[in-house]
């Protein structure tokens, strides 16, 4: 898949673990798991903005595009 | 196939013979027979939540139900896919009734419309598989009390491939 969610990368940065980002954003840890392993659909804007609040970070942290 | 056409074929000789009773004058025959074909749809639709009757609703030689199997397979794990069935399984608006995490199977109702009286639900039995980090799923849907599902066994699978895509949008 061309486009990559770097979300474990941030979370190690971060010293942060899916549980406790899955606490404080009210996503579910499986949606965060396959969100973490790339293999979602499609990522709504409000779920990308209270990931993006919580990390303290940009979109573009989050997803990268790969050739 | 051969199982489908030995089975219309029972259904028409079957009308045949009620046809044959009543014009004959068997009416207490033709009545015994209505009973005992009421007695048993009766008797479906109390015991269709009991997961002890599975191998009886699904089973080949059952004519009183029509069942339908299909196989999908998800890029998932077996714990996030059992996660996301449910999911799916909610929005798609059918009622879980069990899920046995020992044996990796599902179970579940469809919800029955009053507005179509000549439905009376369907019973989901999903099997998963897990291999290499993916989840293989058998879904069958089981009518119950007819012997024909009028296209909703393929429905109710539609509906949750569907719901489940939807589900990936996170």
């Amino acid at each position: 898949m061309p486009i990559t969610v770097n979300l474990d990368i941030i979370l190690a940065t971060k010293k942060m673990s899916l549980t406790e980002l899955s606490e404080k954003t009210g996503i579910s840890i499986v949606n965060l798991s396959i969100l973490k392993q790339s293999k979602s659909k499609a990522i709504r804007f409000s779920t990308l903005e209270i990931i993006c609040h919580v990390l303290n970070s940009q979109p573009g942290d989050i997803l990268e595009y790969q050739k | 196939m051969k199982t489908q056409t030995a089975k219309n074929l029972a259904y028409i000789s079957f009308i045949m013979l009620m046809l044959l009773l009543i014009t004959r004058g068997f009416q207490k025959a033709f009545m015994t027979i209505l009973c005992v074909l009421i007695g048993i749809r009766i008797s479906h639709l109390l015991l269709r939540r009991i997961v002890f009757f599975r191998p009886y609703f699904v089973s080949k030689y059952n004519i009183f139900t029509s069942k339908t199997n299909y196989t999908c397979e998800f890029n998932f794990s077996k714990n996030i896919a059992i996660e996301k069935i449910k999911e799916a399984l909610v929005a798609g608006n059918f009622k879980i009734i069990n899920i046995n995490e020992d044996t990796n199977s599902i179970f579940a109702v469809s919800k029955w419309n009053i507005l179509e009286p000549n439905i009376t639900g369907e019973n989901i039995y999903i099997d998963l598989i897990e291999m290499d980090n993916k989840t293989r799923a058998n879904f069958c849907s089981a009518t119950i009390g007819q012997s024909y599902s009028f296209g909703r066994n393929k429905q109710n699978y539609e509906t949750f491939l569907a719901e489940f895509e939807k589900s990936l949008t996170i």
